[in-house]
């Protein structure tokens, strides 16, 4: 079928409540309905055909829960499915006339990762069979429906859009506030759906008809593409183990124009909607609205990026800051993390500079040595873990983009594209498949174009190759390219009159790392500050930059106040009353309270061992870096004062006058101390003085894992190295990184009865791989004896208690 | 969105004393953004209920359950509200988040989340109680899978009745546990005052060295000589 060529003559109509309708012929709550389509064909058949006699264009197969993932009949998936298309397409024949017969694709009833334990491409594979079935029995359209989750969304359309070739409509079920229910608005459904190119998008279930008319207004200025709206007859509500409906036919019909007078071109109905609501709709449609759908105003051209729930808008006339820590070029540590699989510490810098003002975070995993499109893959999921700000995906390894792009959950920023044609027939396929917005660095085969004239030339040709693939201007921001002032003196004026003619000629949104430009010359932020303002005052509307730096954020926010883009200058306001701004501030002096947590002795002794018991991180710092300035040594600091100081704090924790909060907290502002001190040593070239490593877990089909990062923090806290290899780890894991660390602890959390037998089964193997490895368990549903029962060397009965665990160990 | 204060300190195991300066500032600062992350959903169906001949034998509309404990919960019930609900995944992303950025801070978040979860619980209970086929009739203990001898296994029927996926957007994992992960599942018997004293919460578990039992419902020591 073509889809769009039926919209250029009319609105077209939807089947309603399928599930309503079987339970109305017997369907038991819980009972599968799917497996109707073979024992009752007939009834189902009767539910289509009541459809179609109402008026339907088009009905959905009774297949809503026939995934893989879902079903769980006696009958083969590929037998139900078949079954299904069969039974709508016979009431199609029935019917006489135009009629088509959609294939209903629901959510899998999981939850993706890293919210929920199922992963993305189990998902994919679910929907692929799914899919597969449907086309094969004959299905003319795929209608995906009623997914509350962006990244099952995408993994679902996918799916689709790869293993058939019917047209793909996608609908969400959002909640009373207009978002998903992981947290997506209308905005980024839109912007995700439109950049995987669907055939029409919109919303089912959820609501009734009279709260939709604001989320489809919202829907339809980020996106040209068909809108469809299937409401459910208002909310339900069930007594007495009726489920009612409240919204009658003529009411929701009347409600229904309204979304097709807003622009809305497919309209059908979900839960409690009849036939007769369907009819009521079709009589409305016939005297309101006889040809083609309304003609909506085109959404205004805008790059908007997302994440799973945020939708950030490129501005044409401001500006937005790109966090750049998460690049490893010149960033030693960054590298060491990447190489070592250290996640945690790309997740901290992450969330750092979200805390700091980062609008989207650079992502760059290009480390030589290792697997970058593995690396990036994972990175870029793992971060989506801990934030909803949207990504730029940083590289130039077209399968690490391909990978990246597939598996990132929104439309993110693409960096990048360039003027090579190589490189265009790259990633303008992937872009075009998986969306985004794409930055388009001014270089080509010839090098970089000394002058404005070369780079807006540049830029000229690679918009016109993007639009062969569907991309407009405002899928861009052109970064112009920066070059280092100290080489040539007349870079920065080329930058300058670049930015202004790419905005005012081509109508385009630019970017640009701005801290190149300082490079080779001392004294480099406050260069790259009084650059930035420059840029931004030359329009340009996103900077890669620093966000933690003071200078940067100054620039960015004094710019802003200063040209009257921040009302009332309350951001900057804002930015000074928090520290991000300014950069010669002197740092308050530490100021402790009352009693601390570890009693009136470790107050009295010094200090930093009074901001450690109070547990002030950065009070602990900045003491610990005074010390050591000073002129004390770097030893006597750890031994003769955090070390002491730990050891009040963990007396008090034992004996019952400092809690478990206190304790942690404390231990965090002696680690604070700790990192001071071994920057110190360091730069002296001491080796680390950390012990371990211990491998730490949450054992297979155990998702909790507050008591084990409880038992982290803790113990990396008090010296040891520690190997997080994060939750719902299989055994096989857990031996292969204890043989691998050659480790000699290992730590398993547990927190319900049903997976200790995983972390029984983890014991046994680690016992036959590596006999010298001990083991330490905890969790909520763990005593002695049952740790004793398992196998375990050691109970741990609370993170203390694994700290004094190890101290034996390690000796 | 409210956290009771009590129950966040008992969630932190503070045994009563109270938080210092530092630790109540810090406390402070969690609990905004946990109750901010929050999207609380919930959703129930309030269904017949009929005892069966065998021990601990119940149905409740269209849900088959065998749990003595439950059985006696409900003692003298002809309904009750199968319920679920969930402060939403939002609170999830930012346990996640603290989890890699502080160990204090992602313990308080658990605690105040928790706290946050069983308010709202008890906020969806005074809807229940109002109801008019349960006038007059007093709501149970909320008695959830996996508690006494109720399997953890009927968490699936239990959720599968209630269609929570697309009620209020709970999904299980394959090991039986909500996602997200701050979120309940119950079913609560509503009829008569019960006869037998209140079965139910911390007075009802035998584990009395529990770190997290509430003060109150501390039993006086049993002589065991």
């Amino acid at each position: 079928m073509n889809l769009s060529e039926l919209l250029k003559s009319r609105v077209l109509m939807l089947d309603g409540g399928m599930g309503t309708q079987l339970q109305a012929r017997g369907l038991q709550p819980g009972e599968s309905p799917e497996l109707w389509n073979l024992t009752r064909p007939a009834d189902v058949q009767a539910v289509h055909a009541a459809y179609y006699a109402a008026g339907c264009d088009i009905v959905l197969s009774n297949t809503f829960g026939a995934n893989p993932a879902k079903y769980h009949g006696d009958a083969p998936l590929g037998d139900v499915v078949a079954a299904a298309v069969r039974n709508a397409r016979a009431a199609a024949d029935a019917a006489g006339g135009t009629r088509y017969v959609a294939l209903d694709v629901g959510p899998t009833g999981r939850l993706l990762k890293p919210a929920g334990d199922y992963a993305f491409d189990d998902a994919y594979a679910a929907f692929a069979e799914q899919v597969r079935l449907g086309a094969a029995a004959g299905a003319d359209l795929v209608a995906i429906e009623t997914m509350g989750d962006t990244y099952e969304l995408k993994a679902a359309v996918l799916a689709a859009k790869e293993n058939c070739s019917l047209p793909v409509i996608a609908t969400v079920a959002p909640g009373a506030d207009g978002k998903l229910l992981t947290g997506a608005p209308p905005e980024v459904v839109g912007e995700l759906l439109a950049g995987l190119r669907v055939d029409a998008l919109g919303f089912n279930c959820g609501l009734g008809p009279d709260l939709y008319l604001p989320l489809l207004e919202r829907l339809a200025a980020v996106t040209d593409l068909p809108l469809v709206v299937k409401p459910n007859a208002g909310l339900p509500k069930v007594v007495d183990g009726e489920t009612v409906f409240l919204v009658g036919p003529e009411a929701f019909a009347k409600d229904v124009a309204g979304l097709v007078r807003a622009g809305a071109g497919i309209v059908g109905g979900c839960c409690g909607t009849t036939p007769a609501h369907l009819a009521a709709v079709r009589k409305m449609l016939d005297a309101e609205f006889p040809g083609a759908p309304r003609p909506r105003p085109p959404a205004a051209p805008a790059a908007r990026i997302t994440s799973y729930a945020r939708a950030v808008e490129i501005p044409f006339d401001d500006s937005l800051v790109i966090g750049e820590r998460i690049n490893p070029t010149g960033k030693k540590k960054l590298k060491e993390a990447y190489r070592a699989g250290d996640t945690g510490y790309v997740l901290r810098e992450a969330i750092a500079q979200v805390e700091a003002g980062a609008h989207v975070l650079d992502v760059n995993a290009g480390v030589p040595g290792i697997d970058e499109p593995a690396v990036l893959d994972g990175t870029v999921q793992a971060i989506q873990g801990v934030t909803d700000a949207p990504l730029q995906i940083d590289t130039s390894d077209p399968e690490a983009l391909r990978r990246a792009l597939r598996h990132y959950n929104g439309k993110p920023l693409v960096n990048s594209v360039n003027g090579k044609e190589e490189v265009m027939d790259a990633v303008f396929p992937l872009v075009a498949k998986y969306g985004g917005v794409v930055v388009a660095l001014t270089l080509d085969e010839a090098g970089i174009p000394p002058t404005a004239d070369g780079r807006v030339a540049i830029a000229r040709k690679i918009l016109a190759r993007g639009a062969e693939y569907g991309l407009k201007p405002s899928d861009f921001l052109v970064d112009v390219l920066c070059l280092a002032v100290s080489a040539d003196a007349t870079s920065v004026p080329v930058i300058l009159e670049s930015l202004r003619r790419v905005r005012d000629e081509l109508g385009c949104r630019t970017v640009l790392g701005v801290s190149n430009v300082s490079f080779g010359l001392p004294a480099r932020p406050l260069l790259n500050g009084t650059f930035y303002a420059l840029a931004l005052q030359a329009g340009l509307t996103a900077a890669i930059v620093n966000p933690l730096s003071a200078e940067m954020m100054t620039a960015y926010h004094s710019w802003r106040a200063l040209t009257g883009r921040d009302g009332n200058c309350a951001a900057w306001i804002a930015a000074v009353a928090e520290g991000r701004v300014g950069g010669s501030a002197a740092p308050a002096a530490p100021a402790v309270p009352g009693a601390p947590a570890g009693g009136a002795d470790a107050s009295a002794r010094s200090p930093l061992m009074a901001a450690i018991a109070h547990g002030l991180k950065g009070d602990a710092a900045t003491v610990a870096g005074g010390l050591l300035a000073a002129g004390r040594k770097p030893v006597e600091v750890v031994d003769g004062e955090i070390v002491p100081a730990l050891e009040i704090v963990g007396k008090g924790f034992e004996t019952g006058r400092v809690f478990l909060p206190q304790l942690l907290m404390a231990a965090e502002a002696a680690r604070a101390a700790f990192e001071v001190i071994r920057r110190e040593l360091a730069k002296n070239g001491a080796p680390s003085v950390l012990r371990g490593p211990i491998v730490i877990a949450t054992v297979k089909g155990d998702i909790h894992d507050i008591g084990k990062n409880i038992v982290r923090a803790l113990l990396e806290n008090y010296g040891f190295k520690v190997v997080d290899l994060g939750r719902d780890v299989a055994p096989e894991a857990v031996v292969e990184a204890a043989v691998r660390l050659d480790c000699r602890l290992v730590g398993l959390s547990a927190l319900m009865t049903t997976t200790v037998g995983f972390m029984e089964e983890t014991i046994r193997l680690l016992k036959a791989a590596k006999p010298d490895c001990r083991t330490v368990v905890g969790g909520a549903v763990l005593t002695a004896e049952y740790a004793a029962q398992i196998g375990a060397t050691y109970y741990g009965k609370d993170a203390m208690a694994t700290v004094r665990v190890a101290e034996e160990v390690f000796g | 969105m409210t956290a009771d204060r009590a129950e966040v300190l008992r969630y932190l195991r503070m045994g009563g004393a109270e938080p210092d300066a530092v630790l109540a500032e810090r406390l402070a600062r969690v609990e905004r953004e946990v109750l901010a992350a929050c999207r609380p959903a919930s959703y129930w169906r309030l269904e017949p209920l009929v005892f069966g001949a065998g021990p601990g034998e119940l149905r409740i509309g269209p849900l088959d359950v065998k749990s003595c404990a439950l059985a006696r919960t409900v003692r003298g019930c002809r309904h009750a509200f199968l319920f679920c609900a969930t402060l939403g995944a939002g609170v999830d992303a930012l346990l996640r988040r603290y989890s890699q950025t502080s160990g204090a801070d992602a313990l308080m978040a658990q605690a105040v989340a928790t706290a946050a979860l069983e308010s709202y619980c008890d906020d969806c209970e005074a809807e229940l109680r109002a109801e008019p086929a349960v006038a007059g009739e007093r709501l149970r203990f909320r008695f959830a899978p996996g508690y006494g001898d109720l399997p953890l296994e009927t968490q699936r029927p239990l959720l599968a009745v209630l269609d929570s996926a697309r009620r209020a957007g709970i999904v299980l994992t394959e090991t039986l546990l909500m996602v997200p992960s701050k979120s309940v599942s119950a079913i609560i018997g509503a009829g008569p005052e019960p006869t037998d004293p209140p079965h139910a919460g911390c007075a009802a578990c035998g584990k009395i060295d529990c770190a997290y039992r509430r003060r109150s419902e501390i039993p006086k020591p049993a002589r065991v000589s």
